[in-house]
């Protein structure tokens, strides 16, 4: 079967000056296949975050190339990336990244507004993404005004609320208490039964059961690929 | 719509960030306020000399006295009288005048011709040994009507060049009204014959003025130059454009000095736009992110700018309307009015015109963009991961 986002030769390297450079990735070969749970795992450090933002398209890689159903991203402009975003990926960040001065709908419509889709029209599908997450009544609570899990309910409603085909979560349950994490781990399943395409970055032993493929990274490189 | 959604976005991001917007909302109008006031105030007494001018003589004949105006013999006046085409040549004396040591305009005139003033004058109209003197030099003297003056007029004496100065003494028999015309602060109006004496210059004036019937200003010019060929001649239209000429440049070089402290204030405006520069660029990484376009941002950033340029060039407007009409132009005017303090003593022109209003939101435009559009550029060229790192 053809995977949906292929990673071939992937190379990160962040030069601090012409005699200094990091190394975050180092020739990164892994496929996501479609209607899976991905696992990306290891310590910190490792390259995992930098992994999962350059698949949702939100980092360049230094060299190599990221296949979207055999579509290089590399080959893709600026506007095409944006587009991709928009449509077919959502990304839920480990420290959430919410508006702090933006209602929790706000925050969950943003990306809506460039689609020309009217206020009335986005509070409603905000509010019913919220609500399926369990936040109703906390619509108009500003991140400061929720709890951590709250915050990544919001964080994850925002990620949903296009409809994208692939989700990408960044260590989604290490910020939260362990009730709030079960009901994130459900909600990833549930979502994975909706057909969308998964890829986590995670410790969380309970996801870890739950992966359709697990990739360990190690200073950059894997090392597992079970 | 899908503007529209953009446009509220940016209205919704202004209202987000209140004192971020108020502080750049402050800063142009205090940039703005004065530039507003400053071109009111030159249009408004450019329009008082045109105004002047149009109600003014249709030609001044002096004479060519090395290159530049010179007295001429008052017996020309009958002559040009004669003239057909000519309604009347009224003879004046026109010269700077120390009073106490201030400088002001002495206009001598036959009395049937200062009869037509007399709807300006509080008083009465100056008899033989009298004057009118404008509000100005009245309240700068402590004059009122029936006080005594004595003009000094500087004389060099041509043969022994040893200046002197002589003094004679004139009753005050009027006080021009405030809201005249700006000319008539430091003018003093005498009677023609009285002007002559001043000056101890018997049957010479400083020129004619030639009232003519529509359409025989050029005839009469040309019957004029033939009287004498070393006449010096200005008509209506000549002077109009002298006018216009003269305050286009004066305005002109405002516009350009007040560029560069524009491009001065352009550091001032970026600092203060870089007021929570941090949390913007967070709020840029997040939206492309999330699939907005780099042109979306920076469209959205845009509005902004076009929001504050519609709040603060109407705010710039009003308080140099307030600035000009109920503090009388305090502290700008004497930059664009000669001999006028701090203090205008009389009520300072302001004409507001829509190209001051439209300059002033250009500029605004251009300030808040020059603040915000380049670093939000340089914001969205970069991947939104490195901006959230």
């Amino acid at each position: 079967m053809t995977p949906l986002i292929r990673c071939e030769g992937i190379w990160k390297i962040y030069r601090r000056s012409r005699s200094s450079e990091i190394v975050a990735l180092s020739d990164i070969n892994m496929s996501v296949h479609k209607g899976s749970i991905t696992v990306i795992k290891g310590p910190s450090g490792s390259g995992k975050t930098t992994l999962i933002s350059i698949i949702g398209t939100i980092e360049r890689p230094t060299k190599g190339t990221v296949y979207i159903e055999d579509r290089a991203l590399t080959e893709l402009s600026d506007i095409a990336l944006s587009r991709l975003r928009r449509r077919r990926i959502g990304i839920v960040f480990q420290d959430f990244n919410l508006m702090p001065r933006l209602s929790a709908w706000e925050n969950v419509s943003y990306p809506l507004i460039p689609e020309g889709i009217k206020t009335y029209e986005r509070k409603k599908r905000a509010c019913e993404l919220l609500e399926m997450l369990g936040l109703e009544g906390r619509y108009d609570h500003t991140p400061e005004e929720l709890s951590g899990g709250e915050k990544q309910r919001v964080a994850i409603a925002r990620a949903l609320i296009n409809n994208p085909d692939i989700l990408i979560l960044d260590e989604p349950t290490s910020n939260i208490d362990s009730k709030t994490a079960m009901e994130i781990i459900d909600l990833i399943r549930k979502l994975r039964m909706d057909g969308k395409s998964i890829l986590i970055c995670t410790h969380d032993g309970q996801l870890l059961s739950d992966a359709d493929h697990i990739y360990t990274l190690h200073k950059g490189k894997i090392i597992d690929d079970s | 719509m899908r503007m529209l959604n953009i446009f509220l976005a940016a209205a919704n991001s202004l209202t987000r960030h209140r004192l971020r917007t108020g502080v750049i909302v402050v800063c142009l109008v205090v940039i703005l306020c004065p530039f507003v006031t400053a071109l009111s105030i030159l249009e408004g007494v450019k329009r008082q000399a045109l105004v002047s001018v149009n109600e003014g003589a249709d030609i001044y004949v002096t004479m060519d006295m090395y290159g530049r105006n010179g007295m001429i013999p008052m017996e020309y006046a009958k002559e040009i009288e004669k003239i057909d085409g000519v309604i009347k040549a009224v003879p004046r004396v026109i010269s700077r005048i120390y009073v106490e040591g201030r400088i002001a305009v002495l206009l001598g005139i036959p009395i049937s011709e200062i009869g037509q003033s007399v709807s300006f004058i509080k008083g009465s109209l100056p008899e033989e040994g009298e004057i009118v003197i404008g509000k100005g030099l009245a309240e700068a003297l402590g004059l009122d009507i029936g006080s005594n003056l004595s003009l000094g007029i500087r004389v060099t004496a041509i043969i022994d060049h040893s200046p002197f100065i002589l003094k004679e003494v004139y009753r005050v028999s009027g006080i021009f009204d405030s809201d005249t015309s700006i000319w008539t602060s430091d003018l003093i109006l005498a009677n023609i014959e009285d002007a002559i004496s001043i000056y101890e210059m018997e049957d010479f004036v400083s020129d004619i003025a030639v009232y003519v019937k529509q359409g025989k200003v050029v005839s009469v010019t040309d019957e004029i130059q033939k009287l004498n060929a070393f006449f010096r001649i200005q008509s209506k239209s000549l002077a109009r454009r002298y006018i216009q000429r003269g305050f286009n440049r004066k305005g002109g070089i405002f516009i350009v000095l007040y560029t560069f402290a524009f491009v001065l204030a352009i550091p001032v405006i970026l600092v203060v736009s870089g007021t929570g520069l941090s949390e913007r660029k967070k709020e840029i990484g997040i939206l492309k992110a999330t699939g907005w376009q780099s042109s979306e941002v920076l469209q959205m950033v845009f509005f902004e700018n076009i929001l504050i340029a519609m709040i603060s060039a109407p705010l710039a407007l009003i308080l140099s309307f307030i600035w000009v009409k109920l503090f009388n132009g305090i502290f700008i005017a004497q930059m664009f009015i000669a001999e006028v303090g701090a203090m205008a003593p009389f009520k300072i022109p302001a004409l507001f015109l829509p190209t001051s209003f439209l300059l002033s939101f250009f500029f605004s435009i251009m300030l808040s963009l020059v603040g915000s559009i380049y670093s939000t550029w340089r914001t969205t060229i970069v991947p939104p991961a490195e901006v959230l790192r």
